[in-house]
């Protein structure tokens, strides 16, 4: 019969694998076996931190309690590590939400404050006293008479395109300001935080320049 | 089964109650029965504009707090042959004296007898309006030609998204001073509707007579001749769905000869 928890030794240490077919007590059972026979074996007194792995199983937090408890009770081992293959459906989903381009087509008026969590490419209107809020960068190819806030609320390295000339106010990251005419470009502008801490704007053109990681992508350069 | 039809702009002073007088007396004109619905607690003046301010007993919050019975509280328009009622606001209260629940169930008992329930809202956004919107099926905005007033209406719009109705809201514009707009000193109609993304109700256009009639309690929708009459008329149609086509409001250069005859008919 396979066993239910595996010790495996590697250049960066040692490794217990929790098989996802055993049941949660079989290990428990099974992790108490390996390490008392471990702690007799273990004749040079080296302290021995484990990288547990779960395999596709994720650890309640009383199972994990319960782990760790048991390998307390060894002086001579602890945890490095407990890290599971899988994550929890919520937990993807908000990854996806924050690593996607949300393409946004509505009307935000007077007084409405749209949120979104990642970037926005926006197709839509912002009438005056209204504001779009991403915690990513907001792309804009519509009409914006309102407030445009990226980076919200402490996203530093996020921007904002847009044509500026009708927008009152923008914000990236922690920095938020009027628009000032006098530094504003023609056409589409890319409002960014500089080098020294202050906003700027720059012709879009300069955009691969002013934030080179925008164009890079999981896997390397495209 | 009637509709409710709440009237709202948010912001005060662009014709909310006047609307609602001259709609509610345009529809029973063509024959529908209508119920008016004061909310604006504490500040009524529905009733004063309809010349029934001497015929109040009971009022909205006498009938929430079981001092009065709904029939009991509803003031009739004898003019109207038992088709245009009055529910007037107390004056003696504020709008925390209602919620939105209360309303909902006084609207919900009036449905059932008219055709039209219309309900005038109180300026703002707080409490009044939310218990102006919980018991509609839909929303009249109304705005003037003003920035600020369009401002207003487009943030009522933006609630009324949040807290949708049966129906989308639509837009009537009033007090339009046909000079202004051809002059574009104000904004005009295509452009406000533009702007508000929503569906163009109607419009009405400024006139003395508006005031001098709802000075005399006599809604100036009954003078088929004034221009801000035809105006409510047309929207009163447009809410029975009938198709109108929006009215010529271009204004009329004054000649001399106008000019001179209209000295004359002044002092008369």
């Amino acid at each position: 019969m396979q066993q239910s928890v595996v010790l495996k030794a590697s250049n960066d240490g040692y490794e217990l694998i929790f098989r996802q077919a055993a049941s949660f007590e079989t290990i428990m059972v099974d992790l108490k076996t390996l390490l008392d026979r471990l702690q007799v074996d273990n004749t040079t007194n080296k302290q021995i931190a484990f990288d547990i792995s779960t395999e596709d199983r994720l650890l309640t937090a009383e199972q994990t309690q319960q782990v760790t408890q048991l390998i307390q009770r060894y002086s001579l081992f602890s945890i490095h590590k407990l890290a599971a293959d899988v994550i929890l459906t919520a937990d993807a989903m908000t990854m996806i939400e924050r690593d996607t381009v949300h393409l946004i087509n509505q009307i935000i008026r007077n007084g409405q404050v749209v949120t979104i969590t990642g970037d926005v490419l926006f197709f839509g209107k912002i009438h005056e006293g209204g504001v779009l809020r991403a915690t990513g960068s907001i792309f804009v190819m519509g009409d914006v008479a309102g407030a445009l806030e990226a980076g919200y609320p402490d996203h530093n390295e996020a921007v904002i395109v847009s044509d500026l000339s009708t927008v009152p106010r923008v914000r990236v990251g922690e920095l938020l300001e009027l628009v000032d005419p006098a530094k504003m470009a023609t056409g589409t502008n890319v409002v960014y935080i500089n080098d020294i801490q202050a906003l700027d704007y720059q012709p879009l053109n300069q955009l691969k320049r002013v934030r080179p990681k925008l164009f890079i992508q999981n896997g390397g350069h495209i | 089964m009637g509709k409710a039809i709440v009237v709202t702009s948010g912001k005060g002073g662009v014709g909310k109650t006047t609307t609602t007088a001259n709609l509610g007396t345009a529809l029973a004109l063509m024959g529908k029965k209508v119920c008016l619905v004061d909310l604006d607690i504490g500040l009524r003046n529905l009733d004063v504009i309809l010349g029934l301010d001497n015929r109040i007993l009971y009022d909205i919050v006498d009938v929430v707090e079981n001092r009065a019975q709904l029939r009991q509280a509803l003031v009739k328009d004898k003019r109207f042959d038992d088709l245009l009622y009055l529910l007037p606001a107390a004056q003696n209260a504020d709008k925390n004296s209602l919620n939105p629940d209360q309303v909902r169930a006084v609207v919900d008992e009036l449905k059932p007898d008219f055709d039209y329930v219309l309900l005038d809202c109180p300026a703002g956004i707080e409490q009044g309006f939310m218990n102006a919107i919980a018991g509609a099926d839909a929303a009249i905005i109304v705005s003037t030609p003003e920035i600020s007033a369009i401002r207003d209406a487009d943030r009522v719009v933006g609630l009324l998204e949040q807290y949708p109705l049966a129906e989308a809201p639509k837009l009537v514009i009033n007090r339009i001073r046909q000079r202004m707009m051809q002059d574009g000193e104000t904004m005009d109609i295509d452009e406000i509707t533009h702007h508000l993304s929503i569906d163009l109700l109607g419009i009405v256009v400024d006139d003395d007579a508006v005031i001098r009639t709802s000075n005399n309690g006599e809604p100036v929708v009954l003078d088929p001749k004034n221009p801000a009459a035809q105006g409510y008329r047309n929207i009163a149609r447009r809410i029975e769905g009938e198709t109108v086509p929006l009215m010529n409001i271009e204004h009329q250069k004054v000649g001399v000869w106008s000019r001179i005859t209209s000295i004359f008919h002044r002092n008369k």
